[in-house]
């Protein structure tokens, strides 16, 4: 098999000579920067099939540089190695476009098999937050349906409003807040009550005694 | 002196007593034809230079008497008729009783004219007196008078050391809003000299757009409270000798004396005053956000030295263990453990770190900061935390983030503190122009002038010190039992700062 092409972006050059002691003997390391705006740079220089990233970098932090790569090099595959364990960075990574994602203490063990595992079109999340990844899916309030409840006093007048046939600019008029907010808050009410068109909403409103069919 | 006039009296009855005896005798013993009773008319004549009026009448009476015993004691001469004898001694009756009359008369006018006399003299009496008091009195009233002008011309002069040396610049104008007192601080202030603007109107003082009407001159005494006789105000500026303008603070009172109404108006300099305000504000400013580049500093280093350091070690000791042959499995395990510790100390340092500077809003952006402080806050409380964001600009500046992170983190502080709520609701929204971000909650509430007016909570100030640095918007609106909202709206280009408290609707 042919060995990787790999780009490394950390700004610690410690972590980066750590990881090239790791992948020296099984990938063709391309290069390595220092900050998001680099990467960028590098990746379309260096075309890499993989980039090993870090999220907290300067001048362009990971996430946004994965963004921003997905669009510019749809191809290229993206892992994570960071120090944050938390689910909101889990999620936004992927959410990014990674296809990996581990913490560097765990490294030293997970990082060719993550490798291996993305660079055969497969997905790797260290064992290490898994855990959490799980419950997350389980949390209640990320499976259920919205309810009516879960909307906030804002929306709540919003809807009924909307229900009560006005348009946005005369809800705006009335909350004295933005056209566009209006809209905001409409979209976001539709997609939280799973609804897709302004019909549904109103009859959503309706069967929930908001208004009156009359 | 009594015993003298009493002496007189006596000498002067006696003698008459004499001559009116010794007249008798010679009137009887010579003869008929000799009318020597006449000489009766000299005792009543000495009687009238007696002090009793009635003398020269009893003088007369005895005169009469005696005339007439005479005239019957004495031998008649056949060679008189009768008539002649009766015709002589009746006319020295009628002569003794007309000289009483005319001695009487005499005495009368004599008595009225010392009557008079006295009445005159009674009469200067009283009006010596009474000019006495009134010299008194003029007295009394000039010295008076004098003093009150000692006073007066102290307190005038005391006034006018006042007047001078406040600092101040006080300025009098008639009700037309002429001057008519200038004082040493106006003169400082303003620049003219006081005979320069004496009697000119005092539009001469303020810029030309704050010219006042003179069709409707009124406007000082409208623009006092009739009750408070004062007005304050701010907002003005005044104009120097030279042109220039500074702001100043001007209170203006109202005195009326009599009819005259005249407005005293005490102007003072604020220009230092509002570059300390300023200073003080910007300096604010500067301090927070210092304080959250060195938060943001010192998590860095915690974060990406200290930490990274920490897992460059982990790292390589587990390149160590993934190569079996160099060690034995007693220090295999040995050196696992210490993996572990390292790990533990890297978190700790990680959750550390966070404390410092939340690093998620440097990497993941305000939306999803505030998502995983809400989920992460609704967790520890049990409030239920409803959450609607909409994805901000691109490029959301760091201090607007950290400013709108900041003050929903002090509010559910702060909820979690005194609201005893059962909800929070949070909402982001933006524009091109704006981004707002509202906290609700469903607790107690409170009564905005209560907390303004006592000490407001230190959270309420950071939030206030946070949204002015990033020239904000602040609106609060609560009421007691009725929640609390909470508006924060930063405009993308500056606008100076504002805030509003009002009752929830």
């Amino acid at each position: 098999m042919k060995k990787p092409r790999i780009l490394l972006a950390d700004d610690h050059t410690f972590v980066i000579e750590g990881f090239k002691k790791l992948l020296e003997d099984h990938c063709d390391l391309v290069g390595a920067v220092e900050d998001g705006r680099a990467l960028l740079e590098a990746v379309i220089n260096l075309q890499p099939d993989l980039v090993i990233l870090d999220i907290s970098m300067p001048r362009l932090n990971g996430i946004e540089a994965a963004k921003k790569l997905k669009k510019q090099v749809p191809a290229v595959k993206l892992i994570f190695v960071t120090m944050h364990a938390d689910m909101a960075y889990v999620d936004a990574a992927f959410r990014a476009g990674a296809s990996g994602y581990l913490l560097k203490r765990s490294a030293a063990t997970e990082l060719m098999q993550a490798v291996q595992s993305v660079m055969n079109d497969k997905f790797y999340v260290t064992p290490l937050i898994t855990k959490e990844v799980v419950a997350s899916f389980l949390k209640p309030t990320q499976t259920r349906l919205a309810t009516i409840d879960d909307l906030t006093t804002r929306q709540h007048e919003i809807l009924q409003l909307v229900a009560e046939g006005l348009s946005a600019k005369e809800i705006a008029d009335q909350l004295k807040i933005s056209h566009r907010t209006v809209e905001f808050h409409k979209t976001k009410i539709m997609e939280q009550l799973h609804v897709h068109t302004t019909t549904d909403l109103v009859k959503y409103a309706m069967a929930h005694g908001l208004i009156t069919a009359s | 002196m009594r015993m003298n006039a009493r002496l007189r009296e006596t000498i002067l009855i006696g003698f008459m007593a004499l001559l009116l005896s010794g007249l008798f005798s010679f009137d009887i013993h010579s003869p008929t034809a000799f009318a020597d009773h006449e000489f009766y008319v000299i005792v009543v004549l000495i009687a009238t230079a007696s002090r009793f009026s009635w003398m020269p009448a009893i003088a007369a009476g005895a005169g009469t008497v005696l005339t007439i015993v005479g005239g019957l004691g004495i031998p008649w001469f056949a060679n008189l008729p009768p008539w002649i004898q009766i015709g002589n001694r009746s006319i020295t009756i009628v002569i003794l009783w007309v000289l009483v009359w005319f001695a009487w008369k005499r005495r009368q006018a004599e008595t009225a004219l010392q009557k008079a006399n006295e009445d005159l003299e009674h009469k200067v009496v009283q009006r010596t007196q009474e000019l006495a008091t009134v010299n008194r009195t003029l007295i009394i009233e000039i010295t008076e008078h004098i003093r009150t002008e000692q006073a007066l011309r102290l307190s005038q002069g005391r006034l006018a050391g006042i007047l001078d040396i406040a600092e101040d610049a006080i300025i009098v104008t008639e009700y037309d809003l002429s001057i008519t007192l200038f004082n040493q601080g106006a003169v400082k202030l303003f620049g003219y000299d006081p005979n320069d603007v004496i009697g000119k109107p005092i539009d001469l003082l303020l810029p030309e757009r704050f010219w006042i009407d003179h069709a409707d001159h009124d406007v000082f005494a409208k623009a006092l409270d009739s009750d408070r006789h004062m007005a304050q105000r701010r907002d003005v500026f005044g104009t120097k000798k030279d042109g220039s303008e500074f702001p100043a603070e001007a209170s203006i009172s109202k005195l009326i004396v009599g009819k005259r109404i005249t407005f005293t108006v005490i102007v003072r300099d604020i220009t230092d005053r509002l570059r300390t305000e300023r200073q003080l504000q910007s300096l604010t400013t500067e301090l927070m956000t210092a304080q959250e580049e060195e938060r943001r500093r010192i998590a860095r280093e915690l974060h990406d030295d200290i930490n990274q350091r920490l897992a460059l070690v982990v790292i390589e000791i587990g390149n160590m263990l993934s190569d079996p042959s160099t060690m034995t499995s007693q220090v295999k395990g040995t050196i696992q453990s210490l993996s572990q510790r390292l790990a533990r100390i890297s978190d700790d340092v990680r959750h550390m770190a966070y404390q410092f500077h939340p690093s998620i809003l440097d990497d993941l952006g305000l939306t999803a900061a505030l998502k995983h402080m809400a989920d992460e806050w609704s967790d520890r409380t049990g409030i239920k935390t409803v959450i609607v964001q909409e994805e901000t600009a691109d490029f959301l500046p760091r201090d607007i983030a950290s400013c709108l992170y900041r003050v929903a983190q002090e509010s559910l502080t702060n909820i979690m503190k005194h609201a005893n709520a059962a909800r929070v609701e949070l909402e982001l929204t933006c524009d091109d122009q704006e981004i707002a971000l509202s906290i609700y909650d469903t607790g107690v509430g409170f009564d905005l002038k209560d907390i303004q007016a006592r000490h407001p909570g230190l959270g309420l100030v950071n939030i206030r010190e946070r949204v002015r640095s990033v020239r904000g918007r602040l609106d609060i609106q609560s009421e007691l039992g009725r929640g609390t909202r909470i508006v924060v709206t930063i405009p993308f280009c500056g606008a100076p700062y504002e805030e509003t408290t009002n009752s929830l609707g």
